[in-house]
């Protein structure tokens, strides 16, 4: 293996509940602009169209599935990122920095960009879901 | 109509898994729209931008809206939101929406993401000229 290569690995769950809790409280955007860059704003927006979280079960609503599957995986990537992420302010980096969007076959692909936009790591990263729980784990290389 | 929707199903698929997480903090909203209820003649008083102890104290009063802080005298103006509140992350982002709700102010993300103490949110706060 190639040494330049540095590993992390990084895993987060969430109990569904809570984040609904929450988007109860505020309007839906606060959160969702807050952590999904535009790439993943259209998928949930679109999500959010084909099926309104009032037609079915909110648990299953794709659009909060997304949005939950989103968050679980950014917080375990950025712990997977723990010697990437830089100390100084300039360097900062936040929830759209980590994107998490599907491959052709439908597998969930990690790339960091760096606040410039600048691809600076990518990685793998498993979602899985429980009833009221989503977990993600992510390796990430860089 | 989203929002709506969103919020008419959460109310109902909530209402059962509520009591866990913190209700406590939806008494905020009110408080952000006629603070002068809440806290009394401080907002009569003037004009200008809020002082520093006004802000702590109003972002100390937001906290303990928050059920998931089983101790509120735990917390103070040098409370860090996860090692002494026991806040995470998801609670912090909730924290720093009240508090941007409560001051009238946009915080940008990266502001946002620093914020993680009240110290933090006090200082953010106070070099806002918008802030009310």
């Amino acid at each position: 293996m190639n040494s330049v290569f540095a590993h992390g690995v990084g895993v987060d769950i969430l109990h569904l509940p809570r984040l609904l809790s929450l988007l109860s409280r505020r309007p839906v955007s606060k959160l969702t602009d807050r952590i999904l860059t535009a790439t993943e704003l259209a998928e949930f927006q679109r999500l959010s169209s084909i099926k309104p979280p009032n037609h079915t079960h909110a648990l299953s609503n794709p659009a909060i599935r997304f949005l939950a599957a989103r968050w679980t995986a950014k917080e375990a990537a950025y712990k997977a990122s723990a010697n990437l992420i830089p100390t100084t302010k300039e360097q900062w980096m936040g929830w759209k920095n980590f994107e998490i969007l599907k491959g052709s076959r439908g597998e969930p692909l990690l790339t960091i960009r760096d606040g410039g936009g600048e691809k600076i790591g990518n990685g793998q990263v498993s979602i899985s879901h429980d009833g009221d729980y989503v977990i993600a784990i992510v390796m990430v290389q860089h | 109509m989203f929002r709506t929707a969103l919020r008419q199903s959460s109310r109902l698929l909530t209402s059962s898994m509520r009591p866990a997480v913190f209700t406590g903090v939806r008494v905020l909203p009110s408080m952000s729209v006629a603070p002068q209820m809440v806290f009394g003649g401080r907002f009569y008083s003037s004009g200008g931008p809020p002082s520093k102890t006004d802000i702590e104290g109003r972002i100390v009063e937001l906290l303990k809206g928050f059920d998931k802080i089983t101790d509120p005298s735990k917390i103070s103006t040098t409370s860090h939101f996860s090692n002494d509140l026991g806040l995470d992350s998801l609670d912090t982002v909730e924290v720093v929406m009240a508090i941007e709700e409560e001051f009238s102010v946009e915080i940008p993300d990266k502001e946002a993401d620093a914020i993680q103490s009240v110290g933090q949110a006090v200082d953010y706060i106070a070099a806002q000229p918008g802030a009310v």
